[in-house]
């Protein structure tokens, strides 16, 4: 499998230098190879086309250098893209599940895959577009967004001991009082702080129970996965969310996934969504065969220092990737994003 | 062979047509490009131009950059797919600038001004509002509920008898007494000014008369403490009520015969004339055949909480101001047991098992009625004042007195949605059986609970 992912990676011959390699062979051909009387149809044509083609060419070379002087005058420039040729990206189909209180998880295939990011900023998508109706009229959702501790957490301010601390105190029994621990973001959206191995990640499936109760929509930062997780997913999430690279190392990852996905009949939820995607390599076809739904995002140089700020780049019109997480968001929680498509189940 | 360069020459002229003509990326994806660029979706179809900076003013070296920067893009893609290439650019540009500016006013660009620090929080509330956005859900905040001590259910079908022989009670007092329905405003709570004692009968014993606490005395004679707190109990029950020395008699002696019965009544009567505490005890007044309590200049803390349940029962609206705010200060007295210690008194006194325990049960369950009509009412104050939150303790409280309610736990489950925890409302019309369709779901209640 890795000797077939480093030939995908490899940026392949375009059209046009292939037909400018048989036109050249021909150009030998008729010009050197073959002596008279040899060739002789071949050179009439060529002698009878020369000159229309060379009208041609200096009819579009001129239009052309015409066309760019009137650009020049008339026209700006285009602004400049953030980093080189944009990715032709494929449109995201994600899992749609009209849950009352939709709970989400992500997990990376490997080493910052962009988890915690994208978790905070679909969980601040949904808090700032999302609209929840009820016979009072609507407000908007209250999301709980639990972020796994890490460079984010840093730079949102979030601290993982009151939740453990809490938790380890009501080993048996999650309590209401969990919401109080939560740290409200301007957005809505109400952030908790996972500590690694902690007494939160070990009672996570009573802890997501709890917060059911209380939150619109629950989403989970699954770090790298792991057994709670997995019993998670498998019991009260309604998408389970992995995010790959485009390199190879995501596909090994990827491997071991499927097994778990494909084993424990959780394939009707789970979606794999490559991060980071440019142009060139394009992201390996065997991330995308595995699983039944997916979805791209770009890499965008502007991320990394909107997130060692805490910003959430998902507000920024600026960037296309803003547009591509509210799709996502909208996808995933259909019953409280307006707009969203009509083929959820 | 001497090639025939006229001829070389012929074929690199039909190449360079076929280089200016052709383009030589992916062809495939051209369409999807076109459509995402026209669209605003994506900048540039394929890489955008070489080199960086800003163009000249002058018009020759802004041409000639603008040809150094575009050259190599329009070798790659053939002229025509250049050209084309470019007035989709310049079309999805002028889209993205309009969503763009289209994006500033969605909650997403007005939060991201926020966070950005040019729009206040108050303004972006504002901005919210004006634009018809939904206001941005709150911080949750979660308030452990009080916790109260539920009553037997052995007292539940007895209570619901007592209940409807209340409310007829009460309707016919209201008639008598309120020939003109009052606005609730008009109802003026009882004036406590010049109470000459004060009592307290729920949670403790204390009968207060010029900063002196006489209850300990009292209840140190078994006798003297039974007699007045049964001759309070009866007068709580029916205010003014009275007593017969033949029902005294058959209370404290009931073995004995009817003679025997009224001589020691009125050895007790008189032992009790002249015992201490005088400002006590002096209260229990003998008329003839009958005997009772006079509690004129008195504050009694369970009348005053059992005629404020009157006085909501007494209106359909919600509470006032004023109103609320007296509800929420008796509340918790109003959570709390009539006479504690009651059954000890009786059986120190020896009376065990008289009747008079029946008498003290019907006013321990005119308390608890009175408590639960409290909590509706603030309940249904706060539900028709949009405040759900606030309401769902209350309404908690009262479904955990009250378990066998379904018309409470439908309130809860209103309560709940409102709230926004469609789960737990959920929950609750499972475990009730409640039918949870939209068209059944009513608008908050003004309606008392009890």
């Amino acid at each position: 499998m890795p000797a077939d992912i480093g030939r995908a990676s490899a940026r392949p011959l375009p059209w046009g230098a292939l037909v400018l390699a048989v036109l050249a062979a021909l150009a030998g051909w008729l010009g050197e190879l073959l002596p008279a009387p040899w060739g002789a149809i071949d050179r009439g044509l060529l002698h009878a086309v020369r000159w229309p083609a060379l009208g041609v060419v200096a009819v579009m070379l001129a239009a052309w250098t015409a066309w760019s002087a009137l650009r020049a005058r008339s026209q700006d420039p285009l602004p400049e893209t953030a980093g080189g040729e944009e990715p032709l990206l494929a449109e995201p189909h994600l899992v749609s599940r009209r849950s009352e209180t939709p709970v989400v998880a992500l997990a990376g295939l490997e080493r910052r895959s962009g988890v915690s990011t994208l978790v905070f900023n679909l969980a601040v998508s949904l808090a700032a577009l999302g609209e929840v109706s009820n016979e009072e009229g609507s407000r908007a959702p209250r999301p709980a967004c639990l972020l796994a501790e890490g460079a984010l957490t840093d730079a949102l301010r979030l601290s993982p001991l009151p939740l453990d601390d809490h938790i380890s105190r009501h080993p048996f029994q999650i309590t209401p009082e969990v919401v109080n621990l939560a740290s409200g973001h301007p957005s809505g959206a109400e952030l908790f702080c996972l500590k690694h191995e902690g007494h939160a990640v070990e009672q996570l499936r009573p802890l997501l129970s709890e917060l059911r109760r209380h939150y619109d929509a629950v989403l989970l930062d699954g770090w790298r996965g792991g057994r709670q997780l997995l019993d998670v997913a498998i019991d009260c999430s309604d998408a389970l969310v992995l995010v790959g690279l485009p390199p190879a190392a995501s596909v090994e990852a990827a491997g071991l996934w499927m097994e778990h996905v494909w084993g424990l009949g959780l394939e009707g939820k789970t979606a794999l969504l490559v991060n980071r995607v440019r142009a060139w390599p394009k992201p390996p076809l065997e991330l995308s065969l595995a699983f039944l739904y997916h979805a791209q995002l770009p890499d965008d140089p502007r991320i990394p220092p909107a997130d060692s700020q805490g910003f959430p780049w998902s507000v920024d019109g600026c960037l296309p990737i803003a547009e591509r997480c509210i799709e996502l968001a909208r996808q995933l929680f259909p019953t409280l994003m307006p707009g969203a498509g009509a083929d959820a189940t | 062979m001497r090639p025939d360069l006229g001829d070389a020459v012929s074929v690199l002229v039909l190449l360079a047509l076929v280089a200016l003509l052709l383009p030589k990326r992916d062809w495939k994806s051209i369409p999807a490009r076109l459509r995402a660029t026209v669209a605003g979706r994506r900048q540039y179809v394929f890489a955008p131009p070489a080199g960086r900076g800003e163009l000249s003013q002058d018009f020759i070296e802004r041409w000639l950059q603008l040809v150094r920067r575009e050259l190599p893009r329009a070798l790659a893609l053939g002229l025509p797919l250049h050209v084309l290439a470019a007035l989709v650019e310049a079309r999805g540009a002028t889209r993205q600038r309009a969503r763009q500016q289209a994006w500033t006013r969605t909650g997403a660009g007005l939060l991201r001004q926020h966070l950005a620090e040019e729009l206040t929080e108050a303004d972006l509330d504002v901005q919210r509002r004006e634009r018809g956005l939904p206001p941005r859900a709150s911080k949750l905040r979660w308030t452990p509920p009080h916790r109260f001590t539920m009553p037997p259910m052995s007292l539940r079908l007895e209570w619901e008898r007592h209940l409807d022989a209340l409310r007829a009670e009460g309707r016919t007092t209201a008639d008598r007494h309120q020939p003109a329905p009052a606005a609730q405003e008009a109802i003026a709570p009882p004036t406590q000014a010049c109470a000459e004692m004060e009592i307290h009968t729920l949670g403790e014993i204390r009968i207060c008369s010029g900063g002196v606490d006489f209850a300990p005395q009292l209840m140190h004679q078994p006798v003297a403490a039974f007699t007045w707190l049964y001759l309070l109990t009866r007068d709580v029950r029916k205010p003014g009520d009275r007593v017969t020395r033949a029902v005294l008699g058959d209370l404290m002696f009931p073995k004995a015969d009817s003679e025997k019965q009224r001589a020691g009544v009125r050895g007790r009567l008189s032992e009790l004339s002249r015992g201490q505490p005088q400002p006590v005890l002096r209260r229990i007044r003998s008329e003839g055949e009958y005997v009772r309590l006079d509690l004129s200049s008195c504050d009694l803390d369970v009348r005053r909480v059992l005629e404020l349940a009157d006085r909501i029962g007494q209106t359909q609206d919600l509470l006032s101001a004023p109103l609320l705010e007296e509800v929420q200060a008796e509340l918790r007295l109003s959570a709390e047991e009539f006479l504690p210690g009651w059954e000890e008194s009786e059986r120190r006194a020896g009376c065990s098992g008289s009747g008079a325990s029946d008498v003290v049960a019907e006013v321990r369950d005119l308390v608890v009625a009175a408590h639960l009509r409290l909590v509706g009412a603030l309940a249904d104050t706060h539900l028709a004042r949009r405040q759900p939150d606030r309401a769902i303790p209350y309404l908690e409280q009262a479904l955990r007195r009250r378990p066998e309610r379904a018309e409470l736990a439908r309130k809860l489950a209103n309560a709940y949605e409102q709230s926004g925890l469609k789960r737990r409302a959920a929950e609750l019309r499972e475990e009730y059986g409640l039918d949870d369709g939209p068209s059944t779901r009513a608008p908050p209640s003004t309606a008392p609970i009890a």
